[in-house]
């Protein structure tokens, strides 16, 4: 089967910026993990962006809901950006818009 | 609940694997445009769809599980049923309610009822889990 989600890591000085495509779900979700287990040990403010992210159901806003804890932790912070509307509306419902700092409606 | 009996409702009997979570949604897109849904109502009930069956896929411990459809002019069923571990759903936590301390657990159920027009989870323990849902066309705020 083919591969339904890819992440790429950009690292600066001041944030670790994870890109991710494709469709985030309890079989994509394995791939993603390790990415973001590589992010936290940069020990900055990780900043998601999912522009190119088409689907995404609560496997992966678990994952996402213990990485803002684990960066918590620190004192550090997960920001999302970009996220189309059917992604935006997820995070919506579940009031988790603050939490990851997604911003005004087009962010 | 649908009606095993009743005509016109599409079955199929799917492993328990999470590789086949992404056909289910193609599967229920396909449906819910065909009926006539608009695209946040397709987006809608493929979430919805995703999350019934990753609730089958990580908690029932079966090997195989049904997934029924069924279309009307204004409005789409789903049931997902499975024979496996079941749960109590009165302990099913509400997600919303814990703030940063929210747990995972219970937030696929809350997903689906904020979704659908019609949710209902018949579950016991060792006994297997019922999951049924209605979609009505055109009722989006």
């Amino acid at each position: 089967m083919d591969k339904f989600v890819d992440a790429s890591i950009d690292k600066n000085e001041e944030y670790s910026k994870l890109i991710v495509s494709g469709e985030i779900d309890l079989n994509t979700i394995e791939i993603l993990k390790p990415k973001l287990e590589e992010l936290l040990k940069e020990n900055k403010d990780i900043l998601i962006d999912m522009e190119n992210v088409k689907f995404i159901d609560s496997t992966g806003l678990g994952t996402l809901v213990k990485l803002y804890k684990d960066q918590k932790q620190k004192a550090k912070t997960v920001k999302i950006i970009n996220t189309k509307k059917n992604v935006r509306k997820i995070f919506k419902i579940t009031c988790m818009e603050e939490m990851f700092n997604l911003g005004g409606e087009n962010s | 609940m649908i009606n095993h009996k009743h005509e016109n409702i599409i079955k199929m009997t799917l492993p328990t694997d999470p590789k086949l979570i992404s056909v289910i949604r193609m599967t229920a897109s396909s449906i819910a445009n065909h009926i006539g849904f608009n695209i946040e109502e397709i987006e809608d009930v493929k979430i919805a769809v995703s999350e019934a069956c990753t609730n089958v896929i990580k908690y029932s411990n079966v090997n195989n599980f049904n997934l029924y459809f069924k279309s009307g002019e204004d409005y789409m069923e789903i049931q997902v049923e499975d024979t496996g571990t079941g749960c109590n759903p009165e302990e099913i936590k509400d997600p919303l309610l814990s703030g940063d301390e929210r747990p995972c657990g219970g937030l696929g159920i809350y997903i689906m009822k904020t979704l659908m027009d019609e949710v209902e989870v018949n579950s016991k323990v060792e006994d297997g889990t019922i999951i049924y849902m209605k979609k009505n066309i055109g009722r989006d705020e």
